[in-house]
C-alpha cells in the first residue's frame, strides 16, 4: 500500500462523521422551517383537522431522531423518501434533474478552464503588460459581477437581440449533441466567469512565484530552453491551483442553482427552489443531501489529487 | 423580438382591445397575424364564462380559419405544476383535476352555465332525496371495457364518504347512494343543500369502476391510474416530467375528440410555458404570464386565449383585530384603494377591477348594488372624520407574498395609496406557504388574497362568514346577526332565483360592512400555436382537450 | 503606533487600496444620505408611467409600477451597505472566538471545533443560505444572519491559523510563564496578531455578502418586495428584460459597483498587510 491509498482512505474515512454531521443538521434544520407542506396541499379550503390528519399520515408529528433515524436508514438503502406534493420519489426525481446539473456546471467548469488557463499564463508571462492589467481587471471584475445579473444580460443580448442561442431551456446533449451544446452554452459562461476569474488571479500570481524561483535556477543552469522553463513553472503552479479549482466546485453547484432559475433550466436547483416554496421538506432535505455529498465528495478527490503531485506533502 | 420604437402605443391599443373583447365576455381566440387592427381581429363571438361557457361557438373566430375541424395529431400541452395525484377523490390541485377532467366523466356538468346532464340523463328532486337516472350505453376504458351502471355511481358517491377522501362537501352532505336499478341511483342528502347539483358538477366527482381501484390497491389515493368513460384514456404518466392521454374510440359523442393524443410536460416557470409555446415546444401553454400576452399575440406562430374571469382577487380583512374591527376603517381603505392600478399593472391590463365574487354576465353577479366602494379620497376622508380618526396613530399591515403577481401588486398598491392618503401601511410579504397559514389560521389583520372562480356563491361566503370562519366576523359586528341567517338561508334554499336574492342581499351587507375588499377578476391566459383551434372555455377553470384540433 | 503609521503611509501608496476606498467611500455616502439625494420617493407609484425609458426625468427609467429607478437604486443602498457591515461583524462573532480558541489551545478542542467548522463548510454558500432562510424567514435581519452563519468558519479558519503561529512566538511564551491568564493572553498578546489576516477577510466577505444577498432576493427567498434591495428589484425585472432593459440593468451595475468596492480593497489590504501574498484567494 503506497502513501497516496493510505492517504485516500484516511482522507475519505474522515469525511464520515462530516457527512453524518451534515446530514443531521439538514434533517434538523428542516423541521425547523415553519408552516407545513399539509396547509399547501390542501390549499386554503382545509380545516385544522385534515391538517392535523395530513401531517399525521407524513409521519411529522414524531420526534426529530425517530424521523432522523428512519431517515438515515432509508437513504442507506436508497430510499430518499417521498415527495409531499407529488408523491413521486425523490431518488427517481434527483436521478433525473442531476444530470442536468452536473451538465450545466460542467459547461461552466469547461469555460472556466478555457478562459483561466491563457488569461493566467500569458498574464503572468507578460507581467505589467497591457494583457496583464487586461487580465487583472477580469480577474476582479470577474467576481464581482453577480451571475444572475450576468446571466440576464447575456440572455438578452445573444439570446433576444442577437438571437444566437435559445433563451430558455434545455436539451440534453446526449440526446442531439448540438442542440444539447447551443443550449448550453450561455448557462455555461454565466456560470463559468466568476471562476474563470478567481482561477486566472491564483494561477498568475502561483506562476509569477514559480517563474521568479525558476529563473534563477534557469540562470545557473544555462542550456535549458524556455519552452522546458514553461513547463515546469506550469506543471509547479497547476499544484495550488488545483485547489481552488476543487474549492469552486462548491461554487459551481450553488451557482447552479441561481443559473437554472434565470435560463429556466429543469435541474436540481429548480427543483430546490419549487421544494421550498411548495414546503416540500422530503424532497428539499434529499436534495440539499445530495448537493452537499457531491461537494464533500469533490472536496475529497481534490485533497487526494493534491496530495499525489504534491510530493513536500508525502514525505 | 427586439422591442419596437411603437411598442408603448401599441401595447396600449392591444390591451384596451383585449380589455373590450374581455368585457363583452367573449373567449377571445386571436389571431397574431392581423396585425394592430381591433375592427379585424374583434370578432369574438364566444359567451363569457358568466352566462354560459364552453358552448361551442367560441372557437376560432378569425377570419382565416379553416371550417372543419381535422382529427388527428398529437396535442402538446404545457402545465404549471405537477400534478399532485390523479386518483379523482384524492386530488387537491388544479393541475390534477384538469387532467381526470379529461379522462373521466361525472353525473352532471356545466354547459352555458347551467347544471345539465353527463351520465345522468334526467333527475328528479323528493325532499331529501335525489334520484338520478343513468344514461345507457356508456362505456369505460379499458381494461374495465363494459357498460357504466347506476352500482358504479353508488360505488364512487360512496367511496367520497371515506374519511381520506378529498371531498368534504359529500362527506358532510351526502348520508349515502343506492342503485335503485340498471340505469337508476338514489343519493339522500343529510340537510336541505341548495348548490348541490353544481357541487357535483365539479371534475372531483367523477364515477369509476370499482373492479379498477381494487386492482390498483383499493385505498383512496391508490387509483393513481384513473380509468373512466371520458373522451381520453389514461396513457402514462412519468413523475416530474410529462402524462399521457390516448383517445377513446368508443366515446359516446362520436366527432370527439379530435387529436389522438394529449401529451402534457410541466413546466413551473411561467416565463418559460410563454417560451415553450413560441419555441413550438408546446401547442397549448396554460397560464401563460400575462405581460407575455401581447407578444404572443403578435408572434406569426402564437396567438392567447383569454379564459375570462378565472381568478377573484380580494383584500381579506380580520374583523376582530384592531383596527380592522372598526368597520369605518375597512370602509375608508375601500375608497382609498386604486382597483384598477392592480389591473393595469398585475394583470398587464388584462383583468377588471372588481367589486363582487362574479363578473359581469354571470348568473351571480349582481347589476344593482347600491353601495359599491369605488375610489374616492374625500369620501374615505369625511368617513374617518366622522368616526373620529381612528388610524390616526396606527400604522396599518397588509399581509402577501410575492408568489402571485396580483396578491402583491394589491398589497403594494393600496399601502401606496394609504400612504398617499396619510395613513401609515406596511407590507409584511411572506413566502406562500406562510401566507397560506396566517389565511387559515386568519392570523392577519388585512391580507391581499385570490381565490380560483366558484361555481355557486356559497363556497365563497359561507366560509369567510360562518361563525369563527376566516374573517372573523364576530358577533359584536353590524348585522353579524343577518348575515349568519343568509349564509345558511343560501344553502338550504333549492330555489336558484330564491337564492340569487339571498346573495344578493348578503353582498349588500358585504359592501356595507366589508369583512373583505373585492379587488379584480382577472383572466387565464392560455398560449396557442397558429393551428390550435377549437379552444373552449368551460364554467371552471379547466381546459377541454377534446373540442381542440390542429389545423396541419 | 508605529505600525499603525506605517500602515498608513503603505495604504496610500497602494493603487488598489486607494481605488477600493475611493469606490467604497461613494457606497457609504450613498447608502447614508442615498434618501436626500434621491430626485423621487422610491415608493411612490404611478402606474400610469409603468416602465417608461431612462428620461432626465427618470435617468434610471421606470419600473412596473412607474417607480423612479434610480431613486430605488439609491435606496437599495443602505440595504447594502447594512449587509456588507452586519453580516462580517456576525460571522467574526463566532468565527474568530472558535478560531482563537482552537489555534491557541490545539489538541482535541481544535479537534472538535474544526471538524464542526468543517462541516459547517461542507455547505456549497448559497445552499446553506437558502437553507437557513427558508428556516429564519425572510427579511433584512434574517438574511444577515443566514448570511452571517454561512461566513464563519472562514473567519475561524484564518484566525487559527494566524493564532496557531502567534502561540508559538517567543513573547506569548514568556507570557505565558509569568502566569498570564489565558483569556489575556489570546486577547492581548494572539489577537492583534490576527487582526490583519481578519481585516483581509471582512473586507472580502463583505463583497460575497452582498452577492449573496442579491442572489437569495433574486431568488424570491431573500429581501422581500416592495424593499428596494437590488436583488429583489432584478427579481422583478426578470419578467421585463424584453420589453424594459432598464429595469434590470441598473440595478446590477449598482451591485458590481459595490462588490467592487470591497474586493478592491480586500486585495490593496492583502497588498498593504502582507507584499508576499499577492492576490489570490
Amino acid at each position: 500500500m503506497t502513501e497516496v491509498h493510505q492517504y485516500a482512505i484516511k482522507r475519505a474515512l474522515s469525511a464520515i462523521p462530516v457527512l453524518l454531521l451534515v446530514s443531521f443538521i439538514i434533517v434538523a434544520l428542516i423541521r425547523l422551517v415553519p408552516g407545513g407542506p399539509a396547509v399547501i396541499m390542501l390549499g386554503a379550503d382545509a380545516d385544522p383537522q385534515q391538517i392535523e390528519h395530513l401531517r399525521e399520515s407524513m409521519g411529522l408529528n414524531q420526534p426529530l431522531y425517530v424521523q432522523y433515524v428512519e431517515y438515515m436508514s432509508g437513504l442507506l438503502r436508497g430510499d430518499l423518501g417521498e415527495s409531499y406534493m407529488t408523491g413521486q420519489a425523490v431518488s427517481a426525481a434527483v436521478a433525473h434533474r442531476l444530470p442536468i446539473s452536473l451538465s450545466v456546471a460542467l459547461g461552466g467548469f469547461f469555460v472556466s478552464l478555457l478562459i483561466a488557463i491563457p488569461a493566467g499564463t500569458i498574464s503572468a508571462l507578460k507581467q505589467d503588460s497591457k494583457s496583464d492589467y487586461a487580465a487583472l481587471t477580469f480577474g476582479l471584475l470577474g467576481v464581482s459581477i453577480p451571475n444572475f445579473w450576468l446571466g440576464i444580460m447575456l440572455l438578452l443580448v445573444f439570446g433576444v437581440y442577437i438571437g444566437w442561442f435559445p433563451v430558455a431551456g434545455y436539451v440534453s446533449p446526449l440526446d442531439d449533441p448540438l442542440e444539447g451544446i447551443r443550449y448550453l452554452v450561455l448557462p455555461s459562461v454565466t456560470l463559468g466567469t466568476a471562476m474563470a476569474a478567481i482561477v486566472t488571479r491564483m494561477l498568475r500570481s502561483e506562476m509569477l512565484e514559480e517563474i521568479r524561483k525558476e529563473y534563477s535556477n534557469a540562470v545557473r543552469m544555462k542550456g535549458v530552453s524556455d519552452l522546458r522553463v514553461l513547463r515546469h513553472v506550469m506543471k509547479n503552479a497547476f499544484i495550488p491551483v488545483i485547489t481552488v479549482i476543487g474549492m469552486q466546485a462548491g461554487y459551481l453547484l450553488g451557482g447552479s442553482v441561481v443559473i437554472e432559475v434565470v435560463f429556466s433550466i429543469p435541474g436540481m436547483g429548480r427543483l430546490l427552489i419549487d421544494s421550498i416554496h411548495a414546503r416540500d421538506y422530503i424532497m428539499l432535505q434529499g436534495v440539499v443531501i445530495i448537493y452537499t455529498a457531491l461537494f464533500i465528495l469533490v472536496n475529497m478527490v481534490v485533497d487526494i489529487t493534491y496530495f499525489y503531485l504534491n510530493p513536500k506533502l508525502r514525505e | 423580438m427586439a422591442p419596437k420604437t411603437s411598442e408603448l402605443e401599441s401595447r396600449t391599443d392591444r390591451r384596451t382591445f383585449l380589455q373590450a373583447v374581455g368585457a363583452a365576455g367573449a373567449a377571445a381566440t386571436i389571431a397574431g397575424c392581423t396585425g394592430d387592427d381591433p375592427e379585424e381581429t374583434g370578432n369574438g363571438n364566444g359567451n363569457g364564462n358568466g352566462n354560459g361557457n364552453g358552448n361551442g361557438n367560441g372557437n376560432g373566430d378569425t377570419d382565416d380559419e379553416p371550417d372543419d375541424p381535422v382529427h388527428g395529431g398529437t396535442l402538446r400541452v404545457g402545465y404549471e405544476a405537477e400534478l399532485t395525484g390523479l386518483d379523482p377523490h384524492n386530488i387537491s390541485s388544479v393541475v390534477s383535476w384538469n387532467a381526470v377532467y379529461n379522462v373521466c366523466e361525472t353525473l352532471v356538468t356545466f354547459e352555458e352555465g347551467e347544471t345539465v346532464g353527463s351520465i345522468a340523463e334526467d333527475w328528479s328532486v323528493d325532499g331529501l332525496v335525489y334520484t338520478f337516472q343513468i344514461r345507457e350505453g356508456i362505456q369505460f376504458h379499458p381494461p374495465v371495457s363494459r357498460e357504466l351502471t347506476a352500482e358504479d355511481v353508488a360505488y364512487s358517491i360512496n367511496r367520497m364518504r371515506d374519511e381520506d377522501a378529498a371531498t368534504d362537501d359529500i362527506r358532510n352532505n351526502v348520508a349515502g347512494a343506492e342503485a335503485t336499478g340498471d340505469y337508476e341511483v338514489e343519493i339522500e342528502l343529510e340537510d336541505s343543500f341548495g348548490p348541490f347539483l353544481p357541487f357535483l358538477a365539479r371534475p372531483n366527482f367523477v364515477v369509476i369502476p370499482e373492479e379498477a381501484v381494487e386492482d390498483q390497491g383499493g385505498e383512496i389515493g391508490d387509483f393513481q391510474e384513473p380509468v373512466g368513460t371520458g373522451p381520453f384514456v389514461f396513457d402514462e404518466h412519468q413523475q416530474g416530467d410529462f402524462f399521457r392521454l390516448t383517445a377513446f374510440d368508443d366515446y359516446r359523442h362520436e366527432e370527439y375528440p379530435y387529436v389522438d393524443e394529449v401529451e402534457v410536460t410541466i413546466i413551473p416557470d411561467e416565463d418559460s410555458r410563454g417560451l415553450a409555446v413560441r419555441n413550438d415546444d408546446v401547442d397549448f401553454a396554460r397560464d401563460v404570464p400575462y405581460r407575455d400576452a401581447d407578444q404572443l399575440q403578435d408572434g406569426d406562430d402564437t396567438k392567447v386565449f383569454l379564459e375570462d374571469g378565472t381568478g377573484w382577487a380580494q383584500i381579506h380583512i380580520n374583523c376582530s383585530r384592531e383596527p380592522w374591527d372598526n368597520p369605518d376603517v375597512r370602509r375608508a381603505v375601500a375608497h382609498v384603494f386604486d382597483r384598477q392600478a392592480v389591473v393595469d399593472t398585475a394583470l398587464a391590463g388584462l383583468g377588471t377591477p372588481a367589486w363582487q365574487p362574479y363578473p359581469e354576465g354571470n348568473f351571480w353577479h349582481f347589476d344593482d348594488l347600491e353601495n359599491t366602494r369605488e375610489r374616492d379620497l374625500e369620501r374615505a376622508q369625511e368617513i374617518l372624520d366622522e368616526a373620529g380618526n381612528p388610524l390616526e396613530d396606527e400604522t396599518l399591515v397588509i399581509k402577501t407574498t410575492s408568489a402571485y403577481p396580483v396578491m402583491e401588486a394589491s398589497a403594494e398598491i393600496l399601502q401606496a395609496n394609504l400612504t398617499e392618503a396619510g395613513i401609515d401601511a406596511e407590507i409584511d410579504n411572506l413566502d406562500w406557504g406562510t401566507m397560506l397559514d396566517d389565511f387559515i389560521s386568519s392570523n392577519f389583520g388585512a391580507m391581499a388574497f385570490s381565490v380560483p372562480f366558484k361555481e355557486d356563491p356559497d363556497r365563497h361566503y359561507f366560509g369567510f362568514l360562518e361563525e369563527g370562519g376566516y374573517n372573523k366576523y364576530g358577533d359584536d359586528q353590524p348585522d353579524a346577526e343577518r348575515i349568519r341567517e343568509l349564509i345558511v338561508e343560501g344553502r338550504r334554499e333549492m330555489d336558484q332565483d330564491a337564492r340569487l336574492e339571498i346573495y344578493e342581499e348578503l353582498e349588500e351587507l358585504v359592501q356595507d360592512h366589508l369583512p373583505w375588499i373585492s379587488v379584480s377578476h382577472a383572466p387565464n391566459v392560455i398560449g396557442l400555436r397558429e393551428n390550435v383551434y377549437g379552444v373552449e372555455e368551460w364554467f371552471l377553470p379547466y381546459n377541454r382537450y377534446w373540442t381542440v384540433w390542429l389545423d396541419e | 503606533m508605529r505600525r499603525l503609521r506605517l500602515f498608513a503611509v503603505r495604504f496610500r501608496k497602494s493603487r488598489l487600496a486607494m481605488a477600493g476606498a475611493g469606490v467604497l467611500s461613494t457606497f457609504v455616502f450613498i447608502g447614508l444620505f442615498g434618501p436626500y439625494l434621491a430626485p423621487h420617493d422610491p415608493a411612490t407609484m404611478n402606474t400610469a408611467n409603468a416602465l417608461a425609458g431612462p428620461s432626465l426625468e427618470h435617468p434610471f427609467g421606470t419600473d412596473n409600477y412607474g417607480r423612479d429607478v434610480f431613486s430605488r437604486v439609491l435606496a437599495g443602498a443602505r440595504i447594502a451597505l447594512t449587509v456588507a457591515v452586519f453580516v462580517p461583524i456576525v460571522s467574526m462573532s463566532i468565527g474568530v472566538p472558535v478560531g482563537l480558541v482552537s489555534g491557541y489551545f490545539g489538541g482535541w478542542i481544535d479537534n472538535v471545533l474544526m471538524r464542526v467548522m468543517d462541516s459547517l463548510f461542507a455547505f456549497p454558500a448559497i445552499l446553506l443560505g437558502l437553507t437557513l432562510v427558508a428556516v429564519f424567514g425572510q427579511g433584512l435581519r434574517n438574511i444577515i444572519i443566514a448570511i452571517g452563519i454561512v461566513f464563519i468558519p472562514q473567519f475561524a479558519r484564518i484566525t487559527r491559523g494566524s493564532a496557531a503561529s502567534a502561540a508559538k512566538e517567543e513573547h506569548v511564551k514568556a507570557a505565558r510563564s509569568t502566569g498570564a491568564s489565558h483569556l489575556r493572553i489570546l486577547g492581548v498578546h494572539i489577537l492583534p496578531f490576527c487582526l490583519s489576516a481578519i481585516m483581509v477577510q471582512a473586507s472580502i466577505t463583505a463583497a460575497v455578502a452582498i452577492l449573496i444577498e442579491a442572489s437569495l432576493s433574486f431568488l424570491g427567498v431573500g429581501i422581500p418586495a416592495p424593499e428596494p434591495s437590488w436583488g429583489t428589484m432584478l427579481e422583478t425585472a426578470k419578467g421585463y428584460v424584453e420589453s424594459a432593459w432598464w429595469f434590470g440593468f441598473f440595478p446590477g451595475v449598482a451591485i458590481i459597483f459595490a462588490v467592487l468596492g470591497f474586493n478592491l480593497l480586500g486585495d490593496g489590504l492583502r497588498d498593504v498587510l502582507d507584499p508576499r501574498m499577492g492576490p489570490s484567494r
